[in-house]
């Protein structure tokens, strides 16, 4: 799917035919990626982009780097196929697997996804930090998040009197 | 996939999340679960009451041994009996809800649920009241009040169920979801936005389900799981978009529980599924657009095929009566018996449908029929009737043999009456390609245990085995359909 910068077909050529339509997108790090329109307009802004007369030209994504992009590419190609079939085992199942990655990853993917507007794609990141929340202390959330705890002691006294009826 | 891998590079990436986001997190949460987020850091003090999903159950306060004391407390009438442990855990529910309600942000709400054990005698009631009135004062689109918590047998006919507080719904509504509560839609306004109603163990007074209809211009998907409804049901929506339509173990207000009437009425209707008992009349009318219909009469079923192909007002008990109401009916399943009364109605049923692709037939093999709907003036000549010949013997034609892919038969004992009905429609669908026979499972007939069974299990295997070999030798007329026995 990525594709150097010297394969790359002219813009020109991508607007031809319309049920191949491709699209092409580029990189933080200059990297050139062909997909097919449809794969593309998962992505809500790229979908605004293309209605305003954007899509003949390379659509240049600022903030996402090439291997998260080729990510969220992956999603949403493999998110058209599931579309069409409808089969939700099979699309949970995948989604599990995609989402098994390191705390880094997963806020590029939720930083592209909310960037590009990816609705489905975001959904399943937020999921994947709720369900990694859920359960545990505050104490151990900040551990694996690697979040400073800037309330003083007499902050956090504080807060827990306020909040006595949420905790037992 | 459970754990999340601790990031190396030491750099606290979530909570430079936008707020947004950071809320969107927290929206996937259990509002309980949520609040507790206000400890992480300054920066997460007040996220949570930004949340635009409530979600708030008070099966998440108590603990299983609790939760069994409520529900037998329930049961056997002795709410007063509580211990202390489980009241400790209501009251904390109760409190909890009090608070995030007023601390969260109510112009962010978008949904809410809640969902909690009510008895006439909750000693928080006037508390409930407060709860709803702030629910329908946000501008949610999805609102979901649950009082029966996860009981699926509280019984609106026998207990007292919450009424809820005279006050208009949110006008943004499209969803909306009730279990256990009394439910009149005139004391709440008009629903301009409402699609989605599911309204579960309720008490629906005389007209409320008309009310509702007339009141919701938008309304796509109507649900009655468990309701207590009037004994004569009328869904009549012949303006309405209504697409979708449930009806499910309902009963009346009578003293046998039995709905003697229904009446539907909605020319959109796409979707239709109806478990219950049915007695008596059961009309649906012009159900042209009909895609999907499920039908299960767990009781009395005789009654049911014939009656709901009634078309018109009144009911045909024809034997080869045709509709040519359900031309885009494609995917049909129907519980029944396969006896003289049933087989009038499949019969109708498969000739109204002309473009039926996928048949699914669960045999009911409960024979608890009472004898003496055998002798109902609806059934004229149901004893003198011949259920072996019945195919054989029809003469107008069914055109849905021309369109039926796959044919399930769930239950399947081998009697002569199913085995008839395969042999027809092997012999006539022209194009199927699958008839897949699933065999009743076995349940041993004799009481003495050990060998008297096994001996039993294998004359039942053997019979199985016979029914499958001779199921095999019927004569197909598509060249493609296969037989799958298992």
């Amino acid at each position: 799917m990525a594709s150097s910068s010297s394969s790359l077909p002219s813009p020109s050529s991508s607007s031809s035919s319309s049920s191949s339509k491709k699209l092409v997108l580029r990189s933080s790090d200059e990297k050139h990626f062909e997909v097919d329109e449809a794969v593309a307009l998962q992505s809500e802004m790229i979908k605004q982009m293309v209605e305003d007369g954007f899509g003949g030209d390379v659509i240049p994504l600022l903030n996402v780097s090439s291997n998260i992009l080729s990510k969220v590419i992956d999603y949403c190609k493999k998110h058209v196929d599931f579309d069409s079939k409808k089969k939700m085992d099979d699309r949970r199942r995948w989604d599990a697997e995609y989402i098994d990655v390191g705390v880094d990853e997963l806020y590029h993917l939720i930083m592209a996804a909310n960037y590009r507007n990816i609705k489905g794609l975001l959904d399943l990141t937020c999921q994947k930090v709720a369900d990694t929340i859920k359960g545990k202390k505050p104490k151990q959330i900040r551990i694996i998040f690697n979040i400073k705890n800037d309330v003083t002691p007499e902050g956090e006294q504080k807060i827990r009197k306020e909040h006595s009826w949420a905790f037992e | 996939m459970e754990r999340l891998r601790r990031n190396e590079l030491g750099m606290d990436r979530i909570s430079s999340l936008p707020d947004s986001v950071l809320v969107h997190i927290l929206s996937f949460l259990p509002t309980h679960e949520a609040v507790k987020t206000t400890f992480i850091s300054k920066k997460w003090k007040f996220l949570w009451t930004q949340i635009p999903v409530l979600d708030l159950d008070e099966f998440t306060f108590c603990d299983e041994r609790s939760m069994v004391e409520l529900y037998n407390a329930l049961e056997t009438g002795r709410y007063f009996l509580s211990s202390m442990r489980l009241d400790r855990q209501r009251k904390r529910f109760a409190d909890f809800v009090d608070r995030a309600l007023l601390h969260h942000d109510i112009e962010s709400i978008r949904q809410i649920q809640l969902s909690f054990c009510y008895h006439e005698d909750y000693e928080f009631t006037s508390r409930v009241d407060q709860w709803i009135r702030f629910a329908i004062a946000s501008n949610a689109t999805a609102l979901e009040l649950n009082f029966a918590s996860r009981s699926p047998s509280r019984d609106p006919r026998i207990e007292g169920c919450y009424e809820l507080p005279h006050c208009p719904l949110p006008q943004s509504l499209k969803f909306l979801r009730l279990n256990f509560c009394e439910f009149r839609p005139l004391r709440h306004g008009s629903f301009d936005h409402l699609e989605i109603v599911e309204l579960l163990q309720a008490k629906l007074p005389d007209g409320s389900v008309q009310d509702l209809i007339s009141n919701c211009p938008c309304l796509e998907s109507l649900h009655l799981l468990s309701c207590c409804v009037p004994h004569h049901l009328v869904i009549s929506a012949p303006e309405s978009e209504l697409k979708c339509l449930l009806l499910d173990s309902c009963s009346s207000y009578e003293m046998n529980g039995i709905v003697y009437k229904y009446e539907i009425d909605a020319p959109k209707l796409q979707h239709f599924k109806f478990v219950g008992m049915m007695l008596h009349e059961f009309s649906v009318k012009r159900l042209r657009h009909l895609v999907e219909a499920h039908l299960d009469v767990r009781q009395l079923k005789p009654i049911l095929v014939n009656y709901v192909l009634s078309f018109k007002d009144e009911i045909h008990v024809n034997h080869e009566i045709a509709l040519s109401s359900l031309h885009r009916l494609n995917n049909l399943t129907v519980q029944t018996r396969l006896d003289s009364f049933d087989l009038l109605g499949l019969a109708c049923l498969l000739r109204s449908s002309p473009n039926l692709e996928f048949l699914t037939i669960d045999i009911d093999n409960h024979k608890d029929l009472n004898l003496e709907y055998l002798d109902h003036p609806m059934l004229p000549n149901a004893r003198h009737f011949d259920e072996m010949s019945f195919w054989e013997n029809q003469s107008s034609p069914f055109q849905c043999l021309a369109k039926l892919e796959k044919v399930t038969i769930n239950d399947f004992s081998g009697q002569d009456n199913e085995m008839g009905l395969v042999k027809f429609l092997l012999k006539n669908c022209l194009v199927l390609k699958e008839m897949s026979i699933r065999y009743v499972i076995f349940q041993p007939v004799s009481t003495i245990s050990g060998r008297g069974i096994d001996r039993e299990h294998l004359e039942f295997l053997q019979a199985q085995l016979d029914i499958t070999q001779e199921l095999l030798t019927f004569p197909r007329v598509s060249t493609c359909a296969q037989v799958f026995c298992s």
